[in-house]
């Protein structure tokens, strides 16, 4: 067949015939095994019995105060998944109803509901093999195998590894219990006060009240992330108590539309200042200053990587549901001259599964984004390197393009660099003209590292949000949703507000405390100042005190503020001012706009809230009476706003959090009268 | 011991059985490595790696479906992952002189001309063509084995493998007419 002629049937034979000839010299080295079998540890056990062993270790509910059936099903499953052949089946079961969720209502379960509790022996947990099977082992499926049978006897009793298992759960039970032991909460019986496992968070000290004659000045970076208020949420939800270092004021404060009206001249900002009495402390005003960008039409195609967390943290609970109906979202989103790409990781990058920037309709990133799927350990530097190497390669291709990085991930990084500035060193940016805009999108609960995903999209030309549920990820990036985030408005947007020292006293900014920059700096463009995208609007409050001679009725000129902003398309800094004024006399209850009043409540809320329980370290006040004080505000204004979900939540919220403070307020002074 | 079976009984921890796939798959695993790499240090480097990877996850393997592409796939993913991350010394195995102690028919002489052919257009082909011949016509995954296996849809893989038969096509072409002009 040595002629210039091959018919695909030609080409086809002569492959085979060749890799036939030549396989005698493609055989595998004959010690191949010898060499294996040294290496070969033993087989992973399954993902289920891991996540129930993990999901135990992190209960404080000791299995023994578990109702009977609890303690009988957690048995029972850990048997099912240790059991010959079944294990791949229970595994699927419990994905269908995970098994953290269904411990963890057992764990949350009222003890006044729970009067039945009975304490079983740990000793009789232990479940003979032929029990379990006869009683609770699902009947095989006509399309899979049956059981399989071992060929060799003497093979160890099974029984014996069912009571490893048994053995493991009561150790696990037994080391709960310690920690329960130690545990406060847990002796009072409250059910809902646990916090959930690795969970970091940074405190950051509240802002000191400087006198205006000293330090007129106020310089921040503008903020629209609002994940604080919605994790807090999640976390209410799940029966967590709010932890207070987690509360960043200003996304609680951002996380509502106060709805202002666009900017009047039709580009840059509307910039809103209202003043009203401070409800709760008598001589003080609250000045709000609300920043409203313009809405603007821009068809410049986009860029979009996904780098989507495939390991094995986002097993938890429904986080890989999460991302990826938020990923699909989003890619249902993008128009035809839009472009997206798809990177995975675990310990590495899923190699297999990356694509390269393609249509959105590609099939290829369908399918990408379709198996994702919680795999191993967590390498955000390694994913974000590549992420940020593709979307490098797609602005020199599309110079006219913006480049949005999206992660979505829990932020539980364990593999290479975990921390946010030495992962952001790794994949830096080094072009700024057109910049590659890093979202990060937070899933989970327990297991989740908020100052990672926070200063990540802070310090990466980007924003942050967390998404709680599918619903909420579908609709956050609906194709609406998405024309606006996906339009930046301003690049590198900062304010700095100037107090007149002879109408205020002193001044306090709240929340903003990592948004906080030197006065020199507004000056500069800065990468981590905010990046607002189109029709963001923004909100910041102050406590202000007021010389006595400011009081009088009528608008007051309190201070300026002056806004700079870099503007996207052009590379051009952009600056606009305006006077803070207000009526001084504003009485909380007789303010006009119940969202003013609400913001306010909101602001003080999360702000008292953010400083527990040190506040009771040396004041004279305590914080669950104000904290009371403004839940009780707020019922003042079901009437105009009770309507809103936002209402409803940020009430049950608030709710919450007088219970916590309550229940972290130091006994009272001793009355010296006798019992 | 069918495969099935000893993928059961793999799950339960026997290294016997284990024994019998490696045996089993370890030429297909390291011809196929060798043919993608052209290096056999590295090649049975990844092949021992992929065996071991498929060791650790044999606990979530479904048993009833083909172990070969799934260890195939992990051997592929490997290699993949290391030609991402570094160049790869390659030994040209166009360069290797085939065996020629022995003497042949003249049909055989014929038949090692077309390999020597082969061999060389191989070689040219890219690696994305290179590896889609060797995973259907080497490893001898069938096409949606091989969709799975490089991780494409079906259409693209089908496709890919039409367009790197065309190119071998053109290579052997060209490789004739090259022949004919020297002969010329």
């Amino acid at each position: 067949m040595a002629s210039n002629y091959w018919s695909d049937q030609d080409i086809e034979r002569a492959l085979r015939q060749h890799f036939a000839a030549v396989a005698t010299d493609l055989r595998a080295p004959e010690n191949l095994w010898e060499s294996l079998e040294g290496q070969l540890e033993d087989p992973d056990v399954s993902r289920g019995w891991r996540r129930l062993i993990e999901t135990i270790g992190r209960m404080r509910t000791p299995l023994l105060t578990l109702s009977a059936s609890g303690a009988a099903v957690v048995a029972i499953l850990a048997i099912l998944l240790t059991s010959r052949g079944g294990g791949e089946q229970v595994a699927e079961v419990m994905q269908e109803a995970p098994v953290e969720k269904a411990v963890a209502q057992m764990a949350q379960a009222p003890v006044e509901k729970a009067e039945k509790v009975v304490e079983v022996p740990v000793e009789k947990v232990v479940i003979r093999e032929a029990e379990v099977e006869k009683v609770a082992t699902p009947a095989p499926r006509a399309e899979e195998p049956a059981m399989p049978q071992k060929a060799d006897e003497g093979e160890a009793e099974p029984v014996v590894e069912v009571e490893k298992v048994v053995e493991k759960v009561v150790t696990k039970t037994v080391e709960a219990m310690a920690r329960a032991e130690q545990t406060p909460a847990l002796a009072t019986g409250s059910a809902a006060t646990t916090r959930p496992a690795d969970t970091p968070f940074q405190d950051h000290p509240r802002h000191p009240r400087p006198a205006t004659s000293g330090t007129p000045v106020s310089t921040f970076s503008l903020d629209i992330d609002r994940t604080s208020y919605q994790l807090a949420l999640a976390w209410a939800r799940q029966g967590h108590e709010i932890e207070p270092d987690s509360v960043r004021a200003e996304e609680w404060i951002n996380a509502f539309d106060y709805q202002y009206d666009p900017p009047s001249a039709g580009w840059g900002f509307g910039i809103w200042t209202d003043v009203l009495a401070h409800p709760r402390v008598g001589g003080k005003i609250l000045a709000r200053i609300g920043f409203q960008a313009a809405r603007v039409v821009d068809d410049r195609p986009l860029n979009v990587t996904l780098v989507l967390d495939a390991s094995g943290s986002m097993d938890e609970g429904n986080r890989v549901a999460i991302a990826r109906a938020a990923a699909e979202a989003i890619r249902q989103s993008l128009r035809p001259w839009d472009r997206i790409a798809v990177v995975q990781f675990t310990q590495d990058v899923v190699h297999e599964l990356t694509v390269t920037h393609r249509e959105p309709d590609s099939p290829t990133v369908r399918s990408s984004i379709e198996q994702l799927r919680p795999r191993e350990s967590t390498n955000v530097q390694a994913s974000l390197n590549l992420g940020v190497r593709l979307a490098n390669e797609a602005r020199l291709e599309r110079a006219d393009a913006y480049n949005y990085i999206v992660l979505m991930s829990d932020g539980v990084a364990n593999v290479d660099a975990t921390n946010p500035f030495a992962i952001l060193e790794s994949a830096y940016d080094r072009d700024a003209s057109n910049p590659l805009r890093l979202i990060t999108i937070g899933v989970g609960i327990a297991n989740y590292n908020d100052v990672l995903l926070e200063q990540l999209a802070q310090h990466g030309n980007g924003w942050y949000r967390y998404l709680d549920d599918t619903d909420q990820a579908r609709a956050t990036f609906s194709r609406d949703n998405w024309l606006v985030l996906s339009t930046p408005f301003a690049d590198q947007t900062r304010a700095q507000v100037t107090w007149d020292p002879d109408v205020v006293k002193y001044w306090r900014i709240i929340g903003y405390e990592n948004r906080v920059t030197s006065d020199e700096s507004f000056a500069q463009d800065r990468k981590e100042f905010a990046e607002i995208h189109s029709g963001a609007a923004t909100t910041v409050f102050y406590e202000l005190e007021l010389h006595e001679s400011a009081f009088g009725t009528g608008d007051v000129m309190l201070g300026k503020v002056e806004l700079r902003w870099v503007v996207p398309d052009t590379g051009q800094s952009r600056g606009q001012q305006a006077d803070v004024t207000g009526r001084v006399d504003t009485r909380f209850r007789s303010a006009t706009d119940p969202l003013l009043q609400f913001g306010a409540i909101v602001a003080l809320a999360a702000d008292l809230y953010s400083v527990l329980p040190n506040r009771y370290e040396g004041e004279d006040f305590d914080p669950s009476a104000d904290l009371s004080g403004l839940a009780e505000l707020l019922g003042t204004l079901r009437g105009s706003l009770g309507g809103l979900d936002a209402y409803r939540d940020f009430s049950f919220l608030l709710g919450r959090m007088v219970e916590t403070a309550k229940a972290q307020a130091p006994p009272s002074t001793p009355s010296g009268y006798s019992p | 011991m069918t495969d099935e079976q000893a993928i059961l009984r793999c799950q339960d921890g026997e290294r016997e059985a284990f024994r019998y796939l490696v045996e089993r798959y370890k030429d297909v695993l390291y011809g196929t490595a060798l043919l993608m790499m052209r290096n056999p240090t590295l090649a049975e480097e990844q092949v021992q790696e992929a065996f071991l990877a498929a060791w650790r996850g044999i606990k979530g393997f479904r048993p009833g479906r083909p172990f070969k592409p799934w260890v195939v796939r992990i051997l592929v993913n490997k290699i993949v992952s290391l030609r991402r991350t570094r160049t790869l010394p390659t030994v040209p195995l166009e360069q290797q002189d085939p065996p020629e102690d022995v003497p042949q028919p003249a049909e055989a002489v014929e038949a090692q001309l077309d390999r020597q052919a082969i061999r060389q257009a191989l070689a040219r082909l890219t690696p994305d063509h290179r590896e889609v011949i060797v995973l259907r016509y080497f490893a001898d995954l069938t096409v949606p084995e091989l969709a799975e296996t490089i991780g494409v849809p079906l259409g693209t893989a089908k496709s890919r493998l039409h367009r790197a038969l065309g190119n071998l096509r053109d290579e052997l072409t060209t490789d004739a007419d090259g022949e004919d002009d020297g002969d010329g």
